[in-house]
């Protein structure tokens, strides 16, 4: 077997470092889909709050096509229809519960202390906050979290 | 401590450059492969089938809809191939900076 030479050595490792960027570019989502998840969140608080009777009828309905979406944005066959070409590495279990741990504990925290100071038309600005967090945080997030596996 | 190996398959800059490409990724459409490393698909598919017959590499063929797909995934002896392959190199550039760099 030949042995690279430390300039090929040099090249190789270079072109690995490119390779691993342009893997982390492929796994991303489109842009529109977060600016899209956004605007459906903005949409939804906007509806609870002047249509109520609306998602008592059809709340249900579409937080089961959101989790349909989501289930499906992960397997081989679903993401090809929303429009991605990879499907990122998976971070490890532990490290997965963790941060998932995390969050569901730090919502709960926030919701209760919303609620507890009584703000008015709570649900709808919780929903604009957190469409707009979507919608132009999204992106930055999901880079930082694919540079980092 | 064992020292790291390098891996003759991967001595192929273009089969390095696809198997560091699938590292960071589940599984990767061949499309996808194709694009990234600028190369035809008849040239694309005589590497991956080089790595497939050494196991770096594991190809899965389905649809989606009606249209054939061919997904690409780094096997488990790949990623360890890889990962000691780098190790290998960086050892090789490392050394040879201390040697340039050395007082004469």
């Amino acid at each position: 077997m030949s042995v690279p030479t430390p300039e090929e050595a040099q090249h190789a490792l270079r072109d690995v470092e490119t390779r691993t960027q342009q893997s982390v570019d492929g796994s991303r989502s489109s842009r529109w889909w977060w600016i899209g998840g956004g605007a459906a969140v903005i949409a939804y608080g906007l509806v609870g709050e002047f249509a109520p009777g609306f998602l008592d009828d059809w709340g249900t309905t579409i937080v089961g096509l959101l989790i349909v979406l989501a289930v499906l944005s992960t397997t081989r066959w679903g993401a090809p229809l929303l429009g991605r070409r990879t499907q990122p590495r998976r971070q490890s279990a532990s490290r997965q519960v963790r941060l998932g741990l995390i969050g569901v504990l730090g919502s709960l925290v926030l919701m209760f202390v919303l609620m507890r100071l009584d703000v008015p038309h709570l649900a709808l600005g919780v929903s604009i906050v957190g469409g707009l967090l979507l919608a132009f945080a999204g992106p930055w997030w999901e880079h930082r979290m694919l540079a980092r596996r | 401590m064992t020292e790291p190996q390098l891996d003759q398959q991967l001595l192929e800059p273009v089969r390095l450059s696809i198997v560091a490409l699938l590292a960071g990724t589940e599984w990767a459409e061949f499309a996808f492969v194709r694009d990234s490393v600028q190369l035809t698909d008849s040239a694309l598919s005589k590497r991956i089938s080089s790595l497939s017959e050494t196991g770096h590499v594991e190809v899965r063929k389905g649809y989606v809809g009606k249209r054939p797909r061919t997904w690409i995934r780094l096997s488990d002896a790949g990623r360890v191939a890889l990962s000691a392959h780098i190790a290998r190199l960086q050892q090789i550039a490392t050394q040879a900076g201390q040697t340039t760099a050395r007082p004469e």
